[in-house]
Order: structure tokens, then C-alpha cells, then sequence
């Protein structure tokens, strides 16, 4: 499910992701922190490739997309960097906490076509 | 086009307006007056909407926003509005008698998206609510708007802002899982809060923790019975009663009632009703399972707005 991930690059916030041309194939480590079934809830944490990875956002945001579609609609999905080690994951935590920004950005037709390019794509 | 909704006992859709957005609508705000309605679209602009006898007519497009806009609010003296956005910027509009609308200030003071405006209940005050973190306050001050306070305390983005009744109190509501009371203490104040110039000082004097296990998007205080309503991402509806006697400088509010997903619980809300609304997903379905009634039950899906009906 989690490895045909792919890690590509570019800029670091959520609506900069817009710009994104293309998609480089790479694995990526993804942790299950925390599956509650009981209580829906998934938490989950990736480490990115190299501390100042700029595609940590959407690594993550890929992620968050795949678990949203594979999982039932009751679950809460968190998605987080695997505390130390990226130079800026309270930066990526909080957008990618942030439903609404989350939101937004997928109503951006091009980049939902690099999340399915990062999510379809394999190594 | 949007689909027409199933209404719900003594309700009816009476209009869809399907053509003023080309994206989410936000937020919608009714006029004081009733005539008009405001809606907030991350389509960067704010629709004004004139009530016709036979529908609705879009009176004017506020634009200037450069990308999303969050919340719109009308100001008690309805000549007045306010919309925010995730540029950062919180505007104000002015509205005279030919329903003309021209912006008269773009206030920059947040570092962040704003997520909600609100006008003081009769004051020409604003406050409004930022992923910065802080709450903002903004008022006229020799013919230009400017930002009077920034209430910091919040560890996380602060999703929305509710006054009292009086406006002497308001709260804000967090990602930190908070919900904070803050106090206006005016110059010359009894309790020797220390003020600069002719500003008050807001200070926090509740801090309700422990409550919430997720984001916490919304806050509404009954003008009617004081009482604070939350709406959160662990889809609860929580509704706070402030323990009397009411020590102002420290007031303490404990917990009246809570629905929990997968039961209804029935919520007495003696003089008010609550109204709330299930969050609508891009890509999902939205099932509402909410109905009105003096005494209610409610099943929700991580609640967005709550709302005291006056």
C-alpha cells in the first residue's frame, strides 16, 4: 500500500506544490504509528529521504490521500514526520494537520495529478 | 449543480445559488437587516446576495482576496463587513444606502491564513482568529483601521473567535485542543491590568483543557443563557455552562453536555436551541444525520460550525 509511494521534488507549502512538473520514483519509510480501530483513528509517520527533503509535503500529503481513500470514511487520518528528522516538520506537520488548507489544495485539478502520479507509479 | 437538499421537519430549501461560485463556498453570512447575504468562497471572492420576492439576486462580487476567503461577518450596524483569507489579510468594507461596497482598509497584521472574522456585538471592533496562532483585534482610529491587541496563548492555530453578549468576554477555539476566555480590561481598570495608551488590555482568564481529543473548529456563546458550544474534529458537540457565582477575573466553566459518535444524546437546551452542521468533504458524500427540536439528538460527523440561533 505505502511503499508505491514515490519521493519527488520541489517547493515546501501546500500551495506550492501547484508548480510541481515532475515525479521522480523513490521509496519511501512509512511508520504505522497508531491504528485504533475503536476509536478510528490512524497516525502515521514518514521520514523523509534527507532532513531538508522541500518534497516533504507532499510525500505526506500523498500519504494522507491513500489512507483517506483505502481506509473507511469514519477514520481520522494524522499524518506526521518521524519526529527529527526534517529541518522543517512542525512546518509540514501543521499543513498536512490542517484539513482545510489539505482541502483546497487537492480542489487544485494539477496537483491531485501528481498525488495519483506519486501514488500509482512504481519503482 | 448542487443537488437539492432533503429537508427536515418545518423546513424547506427555498433556493439553491448555484451560479456565483466557481468554488467551496466557506462561509455564509446573513445581513442584521435580513436582506442580504454574504458568501465566502475559496474562490477568492465574496458574493452579495439580495433577497427577491421570487429568489435571490447577486447584488455585487467583493474581489481583491488572492486566494481563498474564510469567513465573512457583518457588523451589528450592517454598513460594515468584514472577510479574511489565506493571504493573511483581514478587509473591511464599507456599504452605503445604494448598496455600493468599497473596500476602506486591508489590515496585514497576521502571518498567517486567517480562518475567521467577527464583529464585537456593539462595538466597531473586530476581532479575528489566525493559523498564526493569535487572536487579533482591530478598530478606526482617526479614519484608518488599525490592530489594537493580539491575544497570545494559543499553541496552534486558532480556528475561530465568539463573543459574549456583552463583549466584554470572548473565546477562542484552537488545533491546540483549547478553548480560551479572554477579558477586556480597560485603562484605569479596578483590577490594576496594566493598559497601553487608550487600549485595553485582553487578558486570558480560562483556559478549558482536557476536553476535546482533536481540533477544536468552532465556538459559539449563547447571548441568551451564557452558555459556550464547541464543535470538533472527534466529532462531539460539547456544550459549557459557566459555575455560578461568576468570579469574573477567573470564571470557570464545566461541562453541561456531550454527544459522542455512534450515540445520540439528547441535549436541554432550556431557552436556546443549538443549530449545527455536518462537514461536506470535496470527495465524499455528505449524510446529514441531524435533526432540530427543542430537545434534541444529534449524531454529527467531525463538526464544523455551531451556532446559537438568537
Amino acid at each position: 500500500l505505502i511503499r508505491s509511494i514515490n519521493d519527488p521534488e520541489h517547493p515546501l507549502t501546500l500551495e506550492e506544490l501547484n508548480v510541481v512538473e515532475q515525479v521522480r520514483v523513490k521509496a519511501i519509510s512509512v511508520c504505522f504509528q497508531q491504528v485504533n480501530d475503536a476509536e478510528s483513528t490512524v497516525a502515521v509517520e514518514f521520514t523523509p529521504t534527507i532532513p531538508h527533503c522541500s518534497m516533504a509535503t507532499l510525500i505526506g500529503l500523498s500519504i494522507k490521500v491513500k489512507l483517506i481513500r483505502s481506509l473507511p470514511e469514519r477514520f481520522k487520518v494524522d499524518v506526521h514526520i518521524t519526529p527529527g528528522t526534517h529541518a522543517s516538520e512542525h512546518a509540514v506537520n501543521k499543513q498536512l494537520a490542517d484539513k482545510e488548507r489539505v482541502a483546497a489544495a487537492l480542489e487544485n485539478s494539477h496537483l491531485l495529478e501528481v498525488v495519483n502520479q506519486c501514488l500509482s507509479a512504481r519503482s | 449543480s448542487p443537488r437539492p437538499v432533503p429537508a427536515g421537519p418545518g423546513w424547506a430549501c427555498r433556493a439553491v445559488l448555484g451560479e456565483g461560485h466557481q468554488r467551496t463556498v466557506r462561509k455564509v453570512a446573513w445581513s442584521p437587516c435580513g436582506t442580504y447575504l454574504a458568501s465566502a468562497s475559496f474562490d477568492a471572492t465574496t458574493c452579495i446576495w439580495k433577497k427577491q420576492p421570487d429568489g435571490f439576486e447577486c447584488v455585487t462580487t467583493l474581489e481583491g482576496h488572492e486566494n481563498e476567503v474564510k469567513s465573512v461577518a457583518w457588523a451589528p450596524s450592517g454598513n460594515l463587513l468584514a472577510t479574511c483569507s489565506r493571504d493573511k489579510s483581514v478587509w473591511v468594507w464599507e456599504v452605503d444606502e445604494e448598496e455600493e461596497y468599497e473596500c476602506v482598509s486591508v489590515l496585514n497584521s497576521h502571518t498567517q491564513d486567517v480562518k475567521h472574522v467577527v464583529w464585537h456585538p456593539n462595538q466597531e471592533l473586530l476581532a479575528s482568529a489566525s493559523y498564526d496562532d493569535t487572536v487579533k483585534l482591530y478598530h478606526e482610529e482617526e479614519d484608518d483601521w488599525v490592530c489594537c491587541a493580539t491575544l497570545e496563548g494559543h499553541e496552534s492555530t486558532v480556528w475561530s473567535v465568539a463573543f459574549d453578549r456583552s463583549g466584554e468576554r470572548l473565546a477562542s477555539c484552537s488545533d491546540d485542543k483549547t478553548v480560551r476566555v479572554w477579558r477586556q480590561y480597560k485603562p484605569g481598570n479596578e483590577e490594576g491590568v496594566a493598559c497601553s495608551g487608550t487600549d485595553p488590555t485582553w487578558k486570558c482568564v480560562c483556559n478549558l483543557s482536557g476536553f476535546h481529543t482533536r481540533t477544536i473548529y468552532d465556538v459559539a456563546w449563547c447571548h441568551l443563557t451564557g452558555a459556550l458550544a464547541t464543535a470538533c474534529g472527534d466529532d462531539a458537540i460539547r456544550v459549557f455552562e459557566e459555575s455560578s457565582p461568576a468570579a469574573p477575573q477567573q470564571p470557570t466553566f464545566s461541562l453541561a453536555a456531550h454527544n459522542s459518535p455512534g450515540r445520540a444524546v439528547t441535549l436541554h437546551c432550556s431557552a436556546s436551541v443549538l443549530r449545527t452542521s455536518v462537514e461536506a468533504e470535496p470527495s465524499r458524500k455528505n449524510r446529514p444525520r441531524v435533526s432540530f427540536s427543542r430537545h434534541m439528538s444529534l449524531m454529527a460527523r467531525a463538526v464544523f460550525p455551531v451556532s446559537f440561533l438568537e
